[in-house]
């Protein structure tokens, strides 16, 4: 059985089927990320049995032949390299920051922002905090002389291994792929699934199943396990608020 | 020679114009060639650079690449906007489109293509497409901006160089028919010189002697002897007579004062006859040592005081003439001046030409100046009459003619 899809999903991906494997002795095969995109398409085409997204499904996409089942929502973090000295993002520093009007760390480290391609939902997400913020992120995205991560471990590589880098990605991935990335509060909360349960941490991400109408048992047996409290608490303890069946 | 100079300046002015042309169609050609040449280097470096980023791609996910159509799509969007200049295609290994960005690609455009490859096998192919329709419009622009310039180019030399060479053309033939004209008329005058000395000699020295003769010889049958005079003081009054008329025959000829006593006292003899035959006052006036003058210039002085006389008496309306010369520095300077009428506008268009209707006289006068190096000035008097100077060495140049001979020292 294969699983692929948004990168964000595939680390608890590989725990939650880990953790099935040992309940159930069923192995499933988690593949790198293919993007929500890909993981639609290839669900459609029965190239695999289940896919993870973070987008809803587009118009174009939208068939008879696959169901969307939500998982939950994780924050949407600002990370940077483990030696940043940042403490804080505001709105007004994220625009000076990707408008290029600030240019190091409190510390003197240069600040390496990482892009994510225009159509990305850590792109899409991040461009709806405000329009200067869009605004900022656009001239950015112009700027040949910046990085962009074409997928989410590729930006969580930059953030664990580049001094000064900086950008987004997920609490979810970041945790459940252990990685050493420091992720920064942004107006003074600290992203996790309790300040995204109350409301008080606004930049989220959502994931969900995609799965093809003529599921596999098997398929089903690991939704299930997904949604049991094991399940359910593997997801919290990765940074993921599950949503309710 | 200067005619086939300025048959060489007129194919130069060709050449020129045909070359100014050409030579406004290389920037626009120019720029469009290495314009596209730019362009396709420029495409061939993307299209390595990416064809290598998707390999990297492809190469974490060889099984499923083919699915991620956003992720490669995106990536093909990072360096362009211009969707309506661009298309950028990924195929898989059967042809099949997986990603693609731009739309229709207006024409002329520019393709360029390269393998997508997995662990050295062709998986996939990435071709780009794109117009360099810019590049024709900036070449137009170009063209348009070369041609204003030739056009302005092609003004300046005609106000300037051209117009030049063709006037010095129209002068030349100007001065062809002139010289044409001077040799039928310089024929008709020697004609005319035979027919009038012809005439002196039978109208008038041959009837004086033939009437002498009469007065000499009896009739047959007359009342004297044979050889007896019949009337010797008449025929001596006829034979004076004939003296005289042969010698103003060979004073109108040529000026014995010339060649004996020298230009001065040749010039005011001549202004003394004048002033005896033509109701025209003649003064004149010398100045400076004319001895060293040589023969040629003597002439041609002595011949321009009275060809201007002549001009004066037959143009002008004068009542008072002066005639003017002075040795100085090496020239001769020959002034005449009249209290006349003065000259027509159109007489003298220019300063170095004649109204060819006016007669050869004083073109023929300037022309035998510039041959000896001499300087001719012609002018209206603000009071009325005409000042005429000559200014001519007192040695006379020796000038190459176009045959390579040396000038005929005629006169000499």
């Amino acid at each position: 059985m294969k699983i692929g899809g948004t990168g964000a999903g595939l680390g608890v991906m590989k725990l939650l089927g880990e953790a099935f494997r040992e309940e159930t002795g069923r192995r499933f095969l988690v593949l790198p990320s293919i993007g929500s995109g890909g993981a639609i398409r290839a669900v459609r085409d029965g190239a695999i049995d289940l896919g993870i997204t973070s987008r809803p499904l587009r118009e174009s996409e939208e068939s008879a032949d696959i169901e969307v089942i939500e998982i939950g929502r994780t924050p949407l973090v600002f990370a940077a390299h483990p030696d940043c000295s940042c403490l804080n993002v505001t709105e007004q520093r994220l625009v000076d920051i990707y408008s290029g009007r600030e240019k190091s760390w409190s510390l003197g480290r240069r600040i390496r922002v990482i892009l994510r391609p225009p159509r990305e939902s850590d792109t899409i997400v991040l461009r709806s905090i405000s329009p200067e913020v869009s605004e900022a992120v656009d001239a950015a995205l112009g700027n040949a002389g910046l990085i962009t991560a074409t997928t989410d471990q590729d930006a969580a590589d930059y953030y664990d291994k580049l001094p000064g880098a900086f950008g987004t990605s997920t609490l979810l991935l970041l945790r459940s792929e252990g990685r050493k990335a420091k992720v920064i509060p942004y107006k003074g909360v600290d992203p996790g699934i309790s300040t995204i349960a109350d409301g008080s941490y606004p930049l989220v991400r959502e994931l969900s199943f995609v799965v093809s109408a003529r599921r596999d048992p098997a398929i089903i047996d690991f939704i299930d396990f997904v949604f049991s409290s094991r399940g359910l608490e593997i997801l919290r303890e990765n940074g993921c608020l599950p949503s309710r069946r | 020679m200067k005619i086939q100079i300025l048959h060489s300046s007129k194919f130069v002015v060709s050449v020129t114009r045909f070359l100014v042309c050409l030579a406004a169609l290389i920037p626009p050609l120019g720029y469009y060639f290495f314009a596209n040449q730019q362009a396709r280097g420029s495409l061939s470096t993307e299209i390595d650079w990416l064809s290598r980023e998707f390999t990297a791609v492809i190469s974490r996910n060889p099984d499923m690449w083919h699915y991620e159509k956003d992720r490669l799509e995106a990536i093909l969007d990072i360096f362009h906007e211009r969707h309506e200049m661009e298309r950028h295609v990924i195929l898989d290994h059967r042809g099949g489109i997986v990603a693609e960005i731009g739309g229709d690609v207006k024409m002329p455009v520019i393709t360029a293509s390269r393998p997508i490859m997995d662990s050295g096998m062709e998986v996939g192919r990435l071709v780009i497409t794109r117009s360099v329709r810019p590049h024709l419009t900036n070449s137009i622009i170009v063209m348009t901006v070369t041609l204003c310039g030739a056009a302005v180019l092609l003004y300046v030399l005609q106000k300037g160089l051209f117009e030049t060479y063709e006037n010095a053309e129209k002068e030349l033939l100007v001065y062809q028919q002139k010289l044409q004209s001077l040799v039928s008329s310089l024929s008709a005058a020697e004609d005319r010189e035979r027919r009038d000395l012809a005439m002196v000699l039978h109208d008038d020295i041959s009837q004086i002697l033939a009437m002498c003769k009469a007065k000499l010889e009896d009739p047959p049958g007359g009342k004297g002897g044979a050889g007896k005079v019949r009337d010797a003081a008449g025929a001596r009054r006829l034979l004076e007579q004939a003296i005289d008329r042969s010698r103003d025959l060979t004073s109108d000829l040529s000026s014995q004062t010339l060649y004996e006593l020298g230009l001065p006292q040749a010039v005011e003899d001549y202004c003394r006859t004048v002033e005896n035959r033509q109701q025209l006052a003649v003064a004149f006036k010398k100045s400076g040592d004319m001895g060293v003058l040589s023969p040629e210039i003597r002439g041609l002085l002595y011949r321009a005081v009275r060809e201007l006389l002549t001009n004066v008496v037959k143009h002008a309306g004068a009542e008072r003439a002066l005639v003017e010369l002075k040795a100085d520095a090496g020239h001769v300077r020959l002034a005449v001046l009249d209290d006349g009428r003065g000259l027509e506008d159109s007489a003298f268009p220019d300063a170095g030409m004649i109204d060819l209707s006016k007669g050869y006289g004083l073109f023929s006068i300037r022309e035998q100046v510039r041959t000896v190096g001499g300087k001719f000035e012609i002018e209206t008097i603000a009071d009325g009459g005409v000042r005429v100077i000559l200014t001519v060495p007192m040695e006379q140049r020796k000038r190459r003619s176009p045959d390579g001979g040396g000038n005929n020292p005629a006169g000499a």
